[in-house]
């Protein structure tokens, strides 16, 4: 078809002239591709942006769309407009509003700040509501009911992001409310399961004379934990078999060889981020927290 | 079958191909891709360099360019990989490199394209709907006097996408093209490595 996408490199032969192609730099697919995937909005089109626009324009072409700016170097001054916009903002929509409430200055870097944090979004707005503020509401979600300022000011706080693990199991069901509503694309597939309390319970069972189990009964109420993972660390530190098992009334527990009642359990708040508060140690039948 | 491919983990043993070996390599796809020339191929695959082979789980073999590096070791470029006694068939990266390396090939209609880039296989429809193409049926007789399909049973098809440019994944037919033109029901090609399985993402071994 035409060879405007892909630039024609040194050919090593005339029978199979070779050729550099193009690969998107976000998601590593021909740029053609890139709409089919979930990021072309946030990731995807402003590299092509950045780094191919002529390409970019040509694709928007054959996709039969208008070629416009990018979305975030578009100025929109008119922000809160009292119409209900046809679609949710964007996250460049989201930055440069913020910009332009607080430091109208500095809407000019937005593309480049995209870049910088590209996946990690919720970092950057975290820093930028720490430093200046509440961020503006999304008008598109302006006339929802359940929708006001006071979950906007900590709404960065419950915005997805795996590694941080809510240390208080009353923490998550607080949270696990607002968590629903930001998500779009991607992001909207995973589904927060944090409604049960976290409660984690290290028993030691004896077999013979001296042989010792580990159980850890709970672990799956720790958000962000896959249990398998988990199961495979502990065997790799207390360099004995560690499995993960189902009981009778169809919760999971990791059982681990040997007597690492009190190992166990500081590793879980060590490792795993879990509150002290929410680790209890079963001596004989009596659940005890851990400090 | 590279959905889940990861270099590290999956491929075991690597040999060099014996140059015999990358002979009979090269007659099969000129037998079974009849617009690619000998000469062309020579010069995708020089009799001076030889390839590399890895294991693939149990019944894959990839074929690897090898490169060699001053400051680090050879590292090997994926380019052909073949199943079981299945056609052998080159890989996506490769297909992008040389626009003008014709494998025998399909065009999926713009609606395929979402479920093609999951891994899905190609249905019937995908391949006759407008915007699809395929071989045309009946250019060759058998010995009978009979149509020969375009394409038969087994055949390795490279797929295209309408309206684009890149080819988008690689596959075997599950029925020759005979059939899903009547039938024009159920999986026409059984998809082996497409856009963003992990095939595509290794660069190199």
């Amino acid at each position: 078809m035409s060879e405007t996408v892909a630039i024609p490199e040194d050919n090593d032969s005339n029978l199979l002239p070779r050729r550099s192609v193009v690969y998107c730099g976000a998601c590593g697919m021909p740029p053609e591709y890139c709409p089919y995937g979930p990021d072309f909005e946030t990731h995807c089109d402003p590299w092509l942006a950045r780094h191919h626009p002529e390409l970019r324009a040509l694709l928007a072409e054959r996709r039969g769309t208008v070629v416009t700016a990018p979305a975030s170097v578009k100025p929109t001054t008119d922000v809160p407009t009292p119409a209900r916009p046809a679609h949710p903002w964007t996250t460049a929509d989201r930055l440069t509003a913020f910009y332009e409430q607080y430091v109208p200055d500095k809407v000019d870097s937005v593309p480049a700040l995209l870049e910088k944090y590209a996946g990690k979004e919720d970092k950057l707005f975290l820093a930028l509501t720490k430093k200046y503020g509440p961020e503006p509401s999304d008008p598109y979600y302006s006339d929802s009911a359940d929708y006001d300022d006071d979950e906007e000011s900590n709404d960065d706080d419950a915005d997805d992001d795996d590694n941080r693990v809510p240390a208080d199991g009353a923490d998550v069901t607080s949270d696990s409310n607002q968590k629903n509503k930001k998500r779009r694309g991607a992001a909207a597939k995973k589904v927060s399961e944090g409604t049960v309390a976290t409660r984690v319970v290290v028993q030691k069972i004896s077999q013979r004379k001296r042989r010792h189990l580990t159980v850890i009964q709970g672990m799956e109420t720790v958000p962000g934990i896959k249990l398998k993972d988990a199961s495979k660390m502990f065997s790799k530190r207390f360099a004995g078999s560690s499995s993960v098992k189902e009981t009778a009334v169809g919760t999971k527990e990791i059982i681990i060889q040997g007597d690492h009642q009190v190992d166990v359990a500081e590793m879980i708040v060590d490792k795993f981020g879990v509150a002290e508060s929410c680790v209890f140690l079963d001596m004989d039948g009596d659940v005890v927290p851990l400090r | 079958m590279f959905k889940r491919f990861d270099p590290s983990h999956d491929t075991s043993t690597s040999t060099q191909v014996k140059a015999s070996i990358q002979r009979s390599l090269k007659s099969q796809i000129l037998d079974r891709h009849k617009s690619i020339t000998e000469d062309t191929l020579e010069v995708l695959l020089p009799k001076k360099s030889p390839l590399v082979q890895y294991k693939v789980g149990s019944h894959m073999m990839l074929y690897c360019k090898r490169s060699e590096h001053e400051d680090k070791s050879p590292t090997d470029e994926p380019v052909l990989f073949q199943h079981r006694d299945g056609p052998i068939m080159p890989t996506l990266k490769l297909l992008h490199r040389y626009p003008t390396l014709k494998f025998t090939q399909v065009t999926v209609d713009k609606g395929a394209i979402p479920f093609l880039l999951g891994g899905a296989n190609v249905m019937c429809p995908g391949l006759t709907n407008p915007g699809g193409e395929m071989p045309a049926d009946g250019s060759e007789q058998d010995e009978h006097g009979f149509d020969k399909p375009g394409l038969k049973k087994g055949d390795g098809v490279v797929i295209y996408a309408e309206g684009k440019e890149f080819a988008i994944a690689v596959g075997t037919m599950t029925m020759s093209s005979l059939e899903v033109r009547g039938k024009n029901k159920g999986i026409a090609i059984e998809l082996m490595h497409y856009l963003g399985d992990g095939l595509y993402q290794t660069d190199e071994i």
